[in-house]
């Protein structure tokens, strides 16, 4: 790993943004090729960040610090990938289901999978079952993301995984799901693709899910 | 009684609400104590603390299934029928910080996730300072009377559904949707709210916890470390 590559690496890790940003154009002014950059330096950094943050050994707060610092590089890097040919990981529609307000752990999980080149189309919270389909429709989608923190709104992602069948869209995307009272058992119950039980694991699982 | 409720949030108590470890975060990401910082300096002035409690008098506990409460509203509920078995009374309450926090949070979600997300870590400690303190106001008046306080029961834990307990402490309460509404699937508006019940008696045993009844306690992060049973995690 080159010098530069490694300063990459580690201002990510600690969540220095200002630092990532003029890292990757000093990089990118001396030739370097972006899809490196992105694969071993950034990507990789966040995948550190997600291992010890799966570990209990990072915390929220610091996850988030690295994820920013990693999506202002990606926005440096971005016309060069698309000079470069390199495609986005997978398009995510994201929510929070209907009648459910949380959006913190829905906007953690945003943010990872947009740190993994995943486009994101993120509906905000109380997401109706159809706004979903249209979303999905509209952007032809890979992969819906749901979240729910409440027993009482997780229903709802049944609801509209039922929705995504009735408008003949279930079989053209993935449906992942997460959110703290979620289990995998629920998810295979309701017909779910793949579950999470947090931010860098939804990563994780988005990648094997289009993998398939 | 709460006409004026003191809020005083330190940087490690908004750091704490983001399921942190605040003296591992000074070490190792210094940073995030600035945004905790800043959160607190520009959110503090946002705060529109507001509580709504009525206490009732317990008239009778029937086969540990219903309590019976002064003006005819019965809970029915086994678990807070065995828990609350000792009390005389039962205060309902809802405490709310207001919607500017949340209003915050979301507008710098895009801008700056970072500062959106301590916005949210203050305002929880806000909310829980809140509720911490009617809680305790509540239990020194019980301790005027040589009585005390059960740990605070919120609709959504394990044992009390959220429909069930919502409506309950609504219809006693009946607040001005002016102050916090219930949405159809009983979410509170605005988000940073929280309702609960306390049971006031003469013998609640003082070493329990909400956690204790918490389905999540083995893996939440949001566990409080000090010994206030009325705090934060013991709370929700
Ligand atoms: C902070 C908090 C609050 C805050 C509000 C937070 C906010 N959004 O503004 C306050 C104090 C206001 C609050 C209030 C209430 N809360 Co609350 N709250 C919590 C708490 C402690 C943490 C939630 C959180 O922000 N976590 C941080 C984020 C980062 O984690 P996360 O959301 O779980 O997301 C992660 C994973 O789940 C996963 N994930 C999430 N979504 C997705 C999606 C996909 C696709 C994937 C793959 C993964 C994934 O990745 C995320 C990041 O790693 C949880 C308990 C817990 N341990 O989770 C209870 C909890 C959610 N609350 C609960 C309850 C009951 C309430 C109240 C109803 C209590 C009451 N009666 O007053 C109220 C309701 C408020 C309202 N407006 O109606 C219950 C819900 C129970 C249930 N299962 O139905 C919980 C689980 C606590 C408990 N004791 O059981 N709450
Ligand atoms: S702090 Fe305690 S009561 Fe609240 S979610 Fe965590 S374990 Fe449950």
């Amino acid at each position: 790993m080159s010098d530069l590559l490694r300063d990459i690496y580690s201002s990510i890790m600690d969540g220095r943004q200002k630092e990532t940003a003029e890292k990757v154009q000093e990089a990118l002014d001396q030739g370097a090729d972006p899809s490196v950059l992105l694969n071993e330096g950034m990507i990789a950094a966040m995948t550190e960040v997600g291992k010890l943050f799966e570990e209990g050994e990072y915390f929220v707060p610091e996850m988030l610090v690295a994820a920013r610092a990693m999506q202002t590089g990606l926005g440096i890097l971005k016309p060069y990938l698309v000079k470069a040919d390199v495609k986005s990981s997978g398009k995510v529609v994201a929510g929070t289901v209907k009648g459910d307000l949380h959006d913190i752990g829905k906007n953690l999980v945003c943010m990872m999978l947009e740190g993994s080149a995943f486009e994101i189309i993120d509906l905000g919270a109380d997401v109706d079952p159809q706004r979903f389909v249209e979303a999905v429709h509209q952007t032809q989608a890979d992969i819906v993301a749901m979240s729910a923190l409440l027993t009482t709104t997780m229903p709802n992602m049944k609801v509209t995984i039922e929705a995504l069948k009735a408008a003949g869209l279930r079989d053209n995307v993935k449906v992942m799901v997460g959110g703290a009272p979620l289990t995998q058992q629920y998810a295979d119950e309701i017909g779910a693709d793949g579950f999470a039980p947090d931010a860098s694991r939804a990563v994780a699982t988005a990648k094997s899910l289009l993998a398939a | 009684m709460f006409e004026f409720i003191p809020i005083t949030i330190t940087p490690e108590m908004v750091l704490r609400s983001q399921g942190a470890d605040p003296a591992i975060i000074e070490k190792r990401s210094p940073i995030l104590l600035e945004y905790a910082k800043r959160a607190i300096e520009e959110g503090s002035a946002l705060l529109k603390p507001q509580v709504v409690v009525r206490t009732l008098m317990v008239q009778k506990i029937d086969h540990h299934k219903c309590i019976h409460l002064e003006g005819g509203s019965i809970l029915e509920n086994t678990f807070l029928a065995q828990q609350l078995n000792l009390a005389q009374k039962i205060s309902f309450i809802i405490c709310t910080i207001g919607d500017a926090i949340d209003e915050k949070a979301s507008a710098l979600y895009r801008l700056d996730p970072v500062l959106s997300f301590a916005f949210d870590g203050f305002g929880i400690a806000a909310i829980d300072i809140v509720a911490a303190h009617v809680c305790e106001s509540i239990g020194e008046k019980a301790n005027k009377e040589s009585l005390r306080t059960s740990i605070p029961y919120s609709p959504g834990m394990v044992r009390w559904p959220l429909e069930e307990g919502q409506n309950k402490i609504f219809s006693i309460l009946n607040p001005e949707p002016t102050i916090v509404r219930l949405t159809p699937s009983f979410q509170m508006i605005p988000k940073k709210s929280t309702s609960m019940l306390l049971g006031i008696g003469a013998n609640f045993k003082h070493n329990q916890k909400t956690c204790d009844f918490c389905a999540t306690r083995e893996t939440c992060r949001f566990k409080p470390p000090q010994k206030n049973p009325f705090s934060f995690g013991s709370k929700v």
